[in-house]
């Protein structure tokens, strides 16, 4: 037997194998564009390409930074991805927390399935759906004015964009995200609840001394996972159910560079402001893994 | 409890490792089936391509040197062998070109995307055959243009607005169609094209080269009417408004009868993606609310010179802070769209009835016979109002035109962009009675009219309805008048003096134009004959410089805040800060260059 022929056959080299297809896709979607950058320098020219359009320097910044919309958008982009990150994590912990009380075992699978659904709902369907439900003649505004409430048109108050966002976003993604954590849920030995039983610990001192501390560390995991899209507020989202009323508050970063990149063709502009997401989300992603790994003895590396 | 967590710990490890191990084999299987699948798509996507277009594009990049004796090969002729505007490909020519599709408008059964009746007339007279880079919903389109210009991947053919030219102009990106223009653009094109006193040939050329057809369009697109439900004014017992206080009351009194159900809407208002009222940049929305600003003399979106020749944006001006007053006013009280800015789709609400009275050019007549198909009671008609405090009507209007069909730098064939249009010009008459098909599956379609069509054709219509000799006109630059004269019989019910919807024959051909010509573009004539029509033009239809880079900020702050003032979310007096700061972040830099352009003229 070859030496080659070990490599392959080892638990590694199918490791690696499998792995393949997943390193590819990453360097042909994650590392290849990122040649584009060099356009935020540029006063990019399509018909002449990346390679030889004119270089301008920081001209590109030195205007985005004097323009007001940069810092909102950057403030709205945050918010919302801030709020969704610790909702994404608190609700499905304690929807799961709370489905793992239940013992009828069917009604709990039913449970399941039907609140992870909307998870495999696309947003551009999802997005008409709930600017339906939440329009001025959909139901919510049929109950509202059953009660006698003036109607509301939900997505078109400013002020009401972000909670939508993050609210909806939450609803149509926590039961997914607990499904992570009713797994670790079973990991958790049923032995230290029948020995805290037989010591006489409440339910609740059991949930908060067993079941919590064994969820932490996928808790952490997950957020940290998370941190890595702190700057991603959900452009699929937000691009379906935002109006031109809501600009001053639901404008993220994504749906901006999409707006003045390819509805008003300044590709270099909003590739400048790309970039600067970029190394702002890195900045961010490097300062919460060094938390994590003093805080959390969490290591990637 | 430390002890407790690592013996959890290993045990969830082990479990989650054979999870993991089985998790990953399956992403693998997963990912290598999908790829494998990507690259079949591509493949076959390729092939598909091939079969009509690649051979011409192909033959395009490796001889771009030699296009000239490419073409030469085999050029447009006619029986003589000599090239002509009218000519046909000794060769077949293959064109590939990108598609705007209205979703609402069906194929006639049996036709696709590149067989068609278009598409058979054009391989029939010119032996081009068509094929279709891509298409997509109209609403789409722009954004999927941009993305072709951004990748640099464009269809041989294709039609492209203002902005788009620009950016495609200096990028270099098209072919200078200056020779090609003067040997094959036929003679009523360029007589259509020269009536607009070098406007046209103007905005259609950058660094003194022809990159683009332009579009000339009749004078009549830039007229925002006023289309009310007649039928629902007739229930009412009420006259149609013609100030803006019996525009209230007209609007008041729909919803609150309940004319369209539950929920009628009074006035509708622009999409989500619709704009407030036409910019200049941007003409022909439909059901915005110019209207309603015009009768405050307010003219937002355009650049206005005054009497005392100093430009000023029309957006920040006293008047246009009186119409948004206005229009939040009529939101207030429930008449205009309380859906305003988010609905998804203005023409839904309308065609099923639920609204009384909607803004829009002439040419919403072509598309009432969508709403009759709902409810056959449903009549539109069109007026020139509401009008302004001194009894005067201010429409504004749009410049010469604001589309280009272009071409690809290195297409080997760029006179078919003008050939196509050649033989759209002079046929559209016969098109219009030979097929349903809409205009707008005509590859390469750019609108080259005469200025005064319509009111040519409505006084020519009006003369013959009358039974008095129609003036003589000339039937190719007029290429709809012959049809129209000879179909006005078939599709109305004579005698003439009564046309209530229940007289037109809604499904015939010329349905739709013959109305929009009668309903609209008529009064628009009246007005003009009683003297009251002001035509407000913008002072440029182009961006200047500085616009490039600042416009698409100062542009979004004027839609945020008008919408939030019209819907109550802001003050008015947000007004003022908006004018502020506009001025402050370009805006007074834009109008000086925009006054350059005035005093240049």
């Amino acid at each position: 037997m070859g030496k080659k022929a070990s490599v392959l056959r080892s638990r590694a080299g199918a490791y690696w194998i499998m792995v393949l297809p997943a390193l590819l896709w990453m360097v042909l979607i994650n590392i290849v564009p990122m040649f584009g950058i060099v356009m935020a320098f540029q006063d990019f020219n399509p018909g002449k390409g990346m390679l030889h359009s004119k270089f301008v320097g920081l001209e590109n910044f030195e205007y985005m930074f004097q323009m007001k919309d940069v810092s909102q958008i950057f403030i709205n982009t945050i918010v919302i991805a801030v709020g969704k990150l610790l909702l994404n994590v608190l609700v499905p912990v304690i929807f799961a927390l709370l489905l793992n009380e239940i013992k009828n075992v069917f009604f709990k699978r039913c449970v399941q399935t039907i609140v992870y659904l909307p998870h495999f709902i696309s947003w551009v369907i999802m997005g008409g759906i709930l600017l339906d439900v939440f329009g001025l003649y959909g139901p919510v505004n049929m109950v509202l004015s059953a009660f006698g409430a003036e109607r509301i048109a939900f997505f078109r108050i400013s002020s009401l964009f972000r909670t939508l966002a993050i609210g909806t976003d939450v609803w149509k993604e926590f039961g997914f995200n607990a499904v992570v954590y009713l797994a670790a849920l079973t990991g958790i030995s049923p032995s230290l609840y029948e020995a805290a039983a037989i010591d006489g610990a409440s339910r609740w001192q059991r949930m908060w001394h067993i079941t919590l501390p064994g969820l932490k560390p996928i808790i952490v995991l997950m957020t940290i996972l998370a941190l890595g899209n702190i700057l991603n507020a959900g452009f699929d989202q937000i691009y379906n159910i935002y109006n031109q009323a809501v600009y001053s508050t639901g404008d993220i970063i994504d749906t901006w560079v999409y707006r003045v990149g390819l509805n008003d063709l300044q590709y270099s502009l909003a590739t400048a402001v790309g970039l600067l997401k970029s190394v702002v989300g890195f900045l961010l992603i490097s300062l919460s893994y060094a938390i994590a790994y003093k805080k959390a003895n969490y290591r990637i590396f | 409890m430390q002890n407790i967590r690592t013996v959890k710990n290993r045990k969830g490890d082990k479990g989650s490792m054979k999870k993991k191990r089985i998790l990953s084999l399956f992403l693998a299987c997963g990912l290598t089936i999908g790829m494998l699948a990507g690259c079949g798509n591509s493949g076959d996507g390729a092939k598909e391509d091939g079969a009509g277009v690649s051979e011409g594009t192909g033959n395009a990049e490796n001889g771009s040197t030699d296009a000239g004796q490419a073409g030469g090969d085999n050029l447009p002729v006619d029986e003589n062998g000599n090239p002509s505007p009218f000519g046909k490909y000794a060769e077949p020519v293959t064109v590939e070109i990108v598609q705007s599709i209205n979703p609402t408008i069906t194929m006639p059964e049996g036709d696709t995307a590149t067989d068609n009746y278009y598409t058979r007339f054009i391989k029939e007279n010119l032996n081009v055959d068509i094929s279709v880079k891509w298409s997509s919903a109209s609403s789409d389109f722009n954004e999927k243009m941009n993305l072709a210009i951004a990748s640099n991947d464009l269809p041989d053919i294709l039609v492209v607005n203002e902005q788009q030219f620009r950016k495609l102009a200096q990028s270099d990106m098209l072919e200078d169609l200056t020779p090609y223009y003067d040997t094959y653009a036929c003679d009523i094109i360029k007589q259509n094209v020269d009536s607009t006193g070098g406007k046209a040939i103007e905005n259609a050329s950058y660094d003194g080269k022809l990159l683009g057809l332009p579009n000339v369009q009749v004078e009549a697109d830039g007229y925002a009417l006023m289309w009310i439900r007649q039928d629902w004014l007739d229930a009412l017992n009420l006259e149609a408004p013609t100030t803006i206080e019996e525009l209230e009351t007209v609007a008041k009194a729909f919803v609150d009868n309940k004319m369209g159900g539950e929920n009628t809407i009074g006035i509708v208002g622009p999409t989500v993606n619709g704009k407030v009222y036409n910019t200049f940049l941007s003409i022909n929305n439909l059901n915005n609310l110019d209207g309603i600003f015009q009768a405050f003399q307010s003219y937002p979106g355009f650049w206005i010179q005054g009497e005392d020749g100093k430009v000023e944006y029309g957006s920040t001006t006293a008047q246009t802070k009186e119409a948004l007053a206005e229009l939040n006013k009529m939101y207030q009280e429930g008449y205009l769209d309380q859906e305003l800015g988010v609905r998804k789709d203005a023409d839904e609400a309308w065609k099923s009835g639920k609204v009384g009275i909607l803004f829009s050019p002439w040419w919403h007549g072509y598309n009432v016979k969508d709403g009759i198909a709902n409810d056959p009671a449903m009549e539109w008609k069109a007026y020139a109002a509401p009008l302004a405090a001194d009894g005067q009507w201010y429409p504004k209007l749009g410049g010469v035109g604001g589309s280009y069909c272009a071409v690809r730098k290195g297409y080997e064939h760029p006179e078919v962009a003008i050939l196509l249009n050649n033989y759209l010009r002079v046929n559209e008459g016969k098109f219009q009675e030979e097929t349903t098909l809409d205009a707008g599956y005509y590859p390469g379609r750019v609108v080259i009219t005469p200025l005064d069509e319509n009111s040519v054709s409505v006084r020519a219509l009006r003369a013959e309805m009358n039974g008095e000799e129609v003036e003589a006109f000339d039937p190719v630059n007029y290429k709809l008048l012959e049809s129209d004269l000879s179909s006005v019989s078939q599709c109305l019910e004579a005698p003439y003096d009564d046309m209530g919807i229940e007289k037109w024959d809604v499904e015939h051909t010329v349905f739709g134009r013959v109305y929009s010509l009668l309903m609209g573009s008529a009064a628009v004539e009246d007005a003009a004959d009683a003297g009251i029509v002001n035509k407000i033009y913008s002072v440029t239809y182009t961006q200047t410089e500085t616009m490039e880079k600042k416009w698409t900020n100062l542009e979004k702050k004027e839609n945020e805040t008008f919408l939030k003032i019209i819907i109550g979310e802001e003050p008015i007096d947000a007004f003022d800060t908006f004018v502020e700061e506009w001025k402050a972040e370009g805006g007074d830099e834009i109008t000086a260059e925009v006054q350059a352009i005035a005093d240049g003229k």
